[in-house]
């Protein structure tokens, strides 16, 4: 994986904005178990990677991201970059227990948000647009973070549904 | 054709795999199927920007094959190597059956090759294949013995 020749602003706002992100997981008081939200975290990993994969290469090819058209170290980052956001999102969803309208006004409002912060990125240069446009992403958000909303109450439930013996795969190790 | 031919495939096995007996608890096979979703990509990433290996085709329906293969049948073929194990008492068996998913893995990639929905440069040889799928096996096998441990402690803490 090729590492920056030169440090620039794009790199310096990914690295601070991940070392803020974790400090933030990490101080906020405990709301889901710790399965729970390294399911969060993976699912709101995955979900801009295939995004990512499928408009920003070919044949749309949509975007770049970073320095160079080519994978690196700093575009792996990125990966883990978006996962506190959809982590912070679902926090402040479950903390007040949002419901039916309430609901919808908090999908908009941070839908909204995510396009502002993408307008920063974009001025980190970290984006680079080729034939999308800011506009575009805001309907995407909705989408993605209705999927969020979607995806944790659907875990939660199982979570909270999961007996021991349910857990069978390594039992003949454990025991 | 070829395209149809993959998404049919990619159709049976994902309802073959819902109808099936799973052995596994739904959230591992989420885990199982998002981590193999960010270590495959990330390798195809490397090899089709970064070493030239591979090239994937510029064509939609091509395109549509290949993020078929990535985003479906790789995570639902290791969620399945993964929950057909957990049925096999004796290593030797797994380890039986984590030959025969590498061989199946690079199969696939053979006849993907043959479609012509990826194509694998001269710089690409077989073993690569067979080192990417057994890294792949391993890396989720490593994220998912942590979870399960992680998780197993949090359902006897309820």
């Amino acid at each position: 994986m090729n590492s920056p020749q030169n440090y620039d602003i794009n790199e310096w706002f990914i690295i601070i904005g991940l070392l803020v992100s974790i400090l933030l997981i990490i101080l906020l008081p405990k709301r889901f178990p710790h399965t729970i939200s390294t399911l969060i975290l993976m699912f709101c990993m995955v979900i801009p990677i295939i995004l990512d994969t499928m408009i920003a290469t070919k044949p749309f090819d949509f975007y770049d991201i970073n320095d160079t058209s080519k994978f690196e170290l700093f575009d792996f980052l990125l990966w883990f970059f978006y996962a506190p956001f959809g982590y912070f999102f679902l926090y402040g969803f479950d903390k007040w227990n949002l419901r039916s309208f309430g609901l919808l006004i908090y999908i908009i409002v941070s839908s909204m948000l995510a396009v502002g912060f993408e307008f920063i990125t974009i001025k980190a240069h970290i984006f680079t647009f080729d034939g999308w446009h800011l506009f575009y992403s805001f309907p995407i958000y909705l989408v993605v973070q209705s999927a969020y909303i979607a995806f944790y109450l659907w875990i939660k439930t199982l979570f909270h549904q999961t007996k021991l013996s349910d857990l069978i795969y390594f039992n003949k190790t454990d025991t | 054709m070829y395209t149809s031919l993959i998404i049919s495939y990619g159709v049976i096995l994902t309802v073959a795999f819902i109808l099936k007996k799973k052995k596994m608890h739904m959230l591992e096979i989420i885990l199982v199927w998002m981590s193999s979703i960010f270590i495959y990509n990330n390798i195809a990433f490397l090899s089709i920007l970064n070493y030239s290996l591979i090239k994937i085709p510029d064509h939609n329906h091509g395109f549509l094959a290949y993020e078929i293969f990535r985003l479906l049948i790789v995570p639902l073929s290791i969620v399945w190597l993964f929950d057909v194990n957990s049925s096999l008492a004796s290593i030797g068996r797994k380890v039986i059956n984590m030959l025969g998913f590498i061989l199946y893995m690079c199969s696939l990639d053979y006849i993907l090759d043959e479609f012509k929905i990826v194509t694998h440069t001269n710089s690409w040889a077989m073993t690569y294949s067979i080192g990417l799928y057994s890294g792949l096996a391993f890396c989720v096998y490593v994220t998912y013995f942590f979870f399960h441990k992680l998780f197993k402690q949090e359902v006897l803490k309820k």
